[in-house]
């Protein structure tokens, strides 16, 4: 079944549709968000509301795009939006153990591991989610795409609405700011 | 981890493998659709009962009645106005109406 009948039998509220819809591409959406938020239990999270949102505003889905792109689309705009709302917990948790409010301990979270690594590259790969995690939102999404997602940068300047040399221009910084932290992380590694 | 390491670990992302979710994700994804249509009204009478939003309103209505009340004392106490009776006076507009009457009965 091609994707323009899928998104019309899902306007007309065709459950099996929308279950094609989310068994085809929960993977994709999976991964892209395991990726940015580096947390199996807020890919998840993210992953579920992408398709209910999906299923909720299937009728603004022009057909403009491909529909992998509009779930790319969705799927990046929430995990920012997670990562947002865990900062601001995070902060507000802070401030009340400050006032002896809240006495439970902070903790840092492990490193990340992401399942699909090859084994050799599992230490190099968490150190670079480490220092991914520290990227400005667009080139955050620019090199997950790119790098956990294979998107070329056709592709990426479709998802993130923008010109193929501006996403050119964004993995170049994102490589180099990625570079600078990654020496300074071996440089605090050996003092 | 040496220095040369780091295009090195630029790259250690190659050949990775696609993550997915657990088994039944298309249940879970049911599961929290009907949860969040149920949810809907539940969120909205939560909302209102919450102290804050039934003080908050209850303040507004306080407010709006006094301001109510204040505007009515304020208008009524207004059209008893003495200098209304001096300006009618000085005008002579009561004088006139009666006069119109005045005019009728004379021309009977």
């Amino acid at each position: 079944m091609d994707e323009r009948t899928l998104v019309e039998q899902l306007k007309r509220g065709d459950e099996s549709a929308f279950k094609m819809i989310v068994t085809t591409w929960q993977d994709m959406v999976y991964n892209t968000a395991m990726g940015i938020l580096q947390s199996a239990e807020d890919a998840e999270d993210v992953a579920q509301e992408v398709f209910v949102q999906v299923y909720e505003s299937i009728h603004t889905f022009k057909g403009e795009s491909k529909l992998s792109t509009w779930l790319y689309r969705i799927t990046t705009s929430k995990a920012l939006d997670h990562i947002r709302r865990k900062k601001r917990k995070k902060r507000f948790a802070f401030v009340q153990h400050l006032f002896g409010e809240n006495n439970e301990v902070i903790v840092q979270p492990p490193d990340f591991h992401h399942p699909g690594v090859v084994l050799d590259n599992k230490e190099k790969a968490a150190a670079l989610f480490k220092a991914i995690e520290k990227l400005p939102d667009n080139q955050k999404i620019a090199f997950v795409l790119n790098k956990v997602e294979g998107l070329n940068y056709q592709e990426i300047s479709e998802v993130m609405k923008t010109t193929v040399s501006s996403v050119e221009s964004l993995l170049h910084r994102a490589k180099n700011n990625l570079r600078k932290w990654l020496q300074e992380l071996y440089r605090s590694h050996h003092e | 981890m040496e220095k040369k390491d780091s295009p090195d670990i630029l790259d250690s992302l190659e050949g990775l493998q696609k993550a997915s979710p657990g088994p039944f994700f298309y249940t879970r994804v049911q599961a929290r659709l009907q949860k969040e249509e149920s949810g809907i009204w539940s969120t909205l009478v939560a909302y209102i009962t919450r102290p804050s939003v039934a003080l908050a309103t209850l303040g507004l209505i306080f407010l709006l009645n006094a301001a109510a009340f204040f505007y009515e004392r304020q208008a009524s106490s207004l059209a008893a106005d003495p200098n209304e009776q001096t300006v009618n006076e000085d005008y002579n507009t009561t004088l006139a109406a009666n006069s119109y009457y005045d005019e009728n009965n004379d021309a009977r």
